[in-house]
């Protein structure tokens, strides 16, 4: 069940999936703002979401955890 | 084309080496930050996006908009004599008005896109955007975009063995700092206080009050005395 964290401070720009949603390996989840530069956060592993834990507009710090793919 | 961002990006998953640009005389579909339009004319825009992959932690990458956004004005002095300045953090203005935007994107794992889009010459469109101007329109001769393309990439080239080498001559360019700004704050609200510093990080550092912010993200707006 792997947690997606994040890799640096920054704004949520775009949440793209929803729990219950299935994803593959490489699709992206979230996409975070830093500096205007956009970063994707992907899925590691096909799978779905099991949960959802930021909202578009909101801000993540270094190590939180994005979203859960069973 | 549509984008150059897009097709260095998918130039990049498909393996391109650092190093890769890639260059449009317009855009079909041109993108600035956040989904936004990015216009462009005919023969009258530098349009480009080069591959990097940093040897730097993902958490660095971002500040390799601000190197872009040095190496870009410095460029545009070196090739037209143009002082121009920087809104933190890498808008690119001659005056008040914004004449460059650069927009950078993640490539995960490894590699970063950086583009960028100048307007050379011609006529800028009243709507494309509040405060826009074009290097002709403030009053400089039009370089040859290849030659602008050449020392932006040269500049930003020069920087990239110590990206926080920049800083320096960040704080020198910058019209941010020593004014009064109001932030969005990601959440809601805002933040209003004076610009103090960047820090090693690319973060703004704002004096509200006494109680100093560091900013990372969102929008910045210069106010002026009377706002």
């Amino acid at each position: 069940m792997p947690d997606v964290e994040a890799e640096m401070v920054a704004n949520v720009w775009k949440v793209l999936v929803s729990p219950g949603q299935a994803v593959s390996a490489g699709e992206t989840l979230v996409i975070l703002e830093s500096m205007k530069m956009e970063i994707p956060v992907e899925s590691p592993v096909d799978g779905t979401v099991s949960a959802v834990n930021v909202e578009e507009g909101g801000v993540v710090q270094e190590g939180d955890i994005i979203a859960t793919i069973d | 084309m549509s984008s150059t961002n897009d097709v260095a990006l998918e130039l990049a998953g498909g393996g391109a080496a650092e190093g890769t640009v890639v260059v449009a005389d317009h855009q079909t579909a041109g993108r600035g930050r956040l989904g936004r339009g990015w216009w462009s004319q005919p023969g009258g825009s530098l349009i480009a996006s080069w591959v990097l992959r940093p040897a730097l932690p993902p958490d660095r990458w971002p500040f390799l908009t601000l190197v872009a956004g040095v190496a870009l004005c410095d460029a545009l002095l070196v090739v037209s004599g143009v002082k121009a300045t920087l809104k933190w953090p890498n808008d690119v203005l001659i005056g008040e008005a914004k004449c460059a935007g650069i927009l950078a994107e993640a490539r995960p794992p490894g590699a970063v896109v950086i583009g960028l889009g100048v307007n050379v010459s011609g006529h800028v469109p009243a709507d494309a955007a509040e405060g826009a101007t074009s290097i002709v329109g403030a009053g400089a001769e039009a370089p040859r975009r290849s030659d602008l393309l050449a020392e932006v990439l040269r500049a930003f080239g020069a920087f990239m063995p110590n990206p926080a080498s920049v800083l320096p001559r960040y704080r020198e360019l910058s019209a941010t700092l020593g004014t009064r700004v109001r932030a969005q704050r990601a959440g809601g609200g805002s933040l209003t206080g004076s610009a103090t510093d960047v820090d090693e990080g690319g973060a703004l550092l704002i004096d509200a009050g006494g109680e100093i912010v560091r900013v990372t993200a969102g929008e910045i707006i210069h106010l002026r005395t009377y706002d």
